[in-house]
């Protein structure tokens, strides 16, 4: 009887561990990269093997998607245990290098959780960690962009610099521990779910 | 507790009866409190129509700064934030704004951003010229209901 118990107990473990199935490895999205970051020196994908890496890409000129999603992180954060806490690192690329300087993005991310990071550099070498992560061609109305996102001029807003919005990818890119890109989180997963698949990610 | 909510719902809407005859009813407004640094901040309440017409917000007003409708969409992977010019509250309905749905956008602030606990007053305005004045509290929340979640079909 008492063996009885505790298989079904082992068996309820085993289910809750893998309520999510492993994440792949997903080919032909990512890959190592060099930027300029908010902690005032350059970065690098490498510098974070070991950890589990979390990456978004936004802009600080944006009142829902961005701080939504960093409140989402940061609530993350908060249910880890410290071990695990201090093996994911939060990166926040900037699309927006015309607004965003290391020190902005810093105050910014700060408040959120003062452990993430900020990226942002020119604009070219942002493209160019856009297209690694994300190829898709996007139609919009009126023209095909072909990186991961377009800056939408408002009529009669140009100069503004409030006046622009971007559409930019949904997604916060899951890396393992060896950098390779394993999946994706998004504003609204449920942080059960994150919990779970960031624990199996550093158990690798 | 079924009797105090009838009775403060009665209540209510006695107060606003007084003040208008077709109430639009705001509840659970919040502003996110952001970082002294950011351009903009983003406000959210709920707006019930409790009249048997439609009601149509086409402003929100504050002296504190400019303030746009805007709108959430997420569509093939993508997301983006779009400016509404009319929102739309039917007879008998409501309407969230709410974290990755409706919110409105407020930027150019006059008197620095809004900080935790300040209370920022904004007007509504209304299609038929009508107005409403809402005192809402900037708040710093991690926890919030987006959207995404069950919270936009939550019946009343």
């Amino acid at each position: 009887m008492r063996i009885r118990s505790w298989v079904a107990v082992i068996a309820g473990l085993l289910l809750s561990a893998n309520l999510w199935a492993a994440m792949p490895i997903l080919k032909g999205v990512g890959g190592d990269f060099s930027l300029q970051s908010s902690l005032g020196r350059q970065v690098n994908l490498t510098d974070f093997r070991g950890k589990v890496v979390l990456m978004f890409f936004g802009y600080t000129n944006c009142a829902d998607i961005c701080p939504t999603t960093m409140a989402h992180m940061s609530q993350l954060m908060d249910r880890l245990q410290p071990a695990d806490r201090s093996r994911v690192q939060v990166l926040f690329v900037s699309i927006d290098s015309d607004n965003d300087t290391a020190t902005h993005l810093n105050q910014y991310l700060a408040y959120f959780d003062p452990s993430f990071i900020g990226l942002v550099d020119s604009q070219d070498k942002i493209d160019a960690v856009a297209a690694k992560y994300h190829a898709e061609y996007v139609k919009l109305a009126d023209s095909t962009v072909t990186t991961v996102y377009k800056k939408l001029t408002l009529a009669g807003e140009a100069t503004d610099q409030q006046g622009y919005l971007f559409s930019h990818t949904a997604k916060i890119y899951v890396m393992d521990i060896s950098g390779r890109v394993r999946g994706y989180f998004y504003m609204g997963t449920p942080h059960a779910e994150m919990q779970s698949q960031i624990e199996q990610l550093l158990q690798e | 507790m079924k009797c105090k909510l009838l009775l403060a719902s009665a209540l209510v809407s006695v107060l606003i009866g007084t003040v208008q005859a077709a109430p639009l009813v705001v509840s659970e407004p919040w502003i996110r409190a952001m970082p002294s640094t950011s351009r903009v901040i983003p406000i959210f309440f709920k707006l019930h129509n409790k009249s048997v017409e439609d009601r149509a917000l086409v402003a929100i007003k504050s002296s504190r700064g400019d303030v746009a409708i805007h709108e959430t969409v997420a569509a093939d992977g993508m997301m983006k934030m779009q400016p509404i010019e009319v929102l739309t509250i039917s007879a008998g309905q409501h309407v969230m704004l709410k974290p990755g749905g409706y919110h409105g956008m407020m930027s150019h602030f006059t008197e620095g951003v809004p900080q935790e606990g300040d209370l920022v007053l904004v007007t509504l305005v209304y299609a038929n010229g009508e107005e409403q004045d809402v005192h809402i509290e900037v708040v710093r929340k991690m926890n919030t209901g987006m959207a995404m979640s069950s919270l936009a079909t939550h019946g009343s």
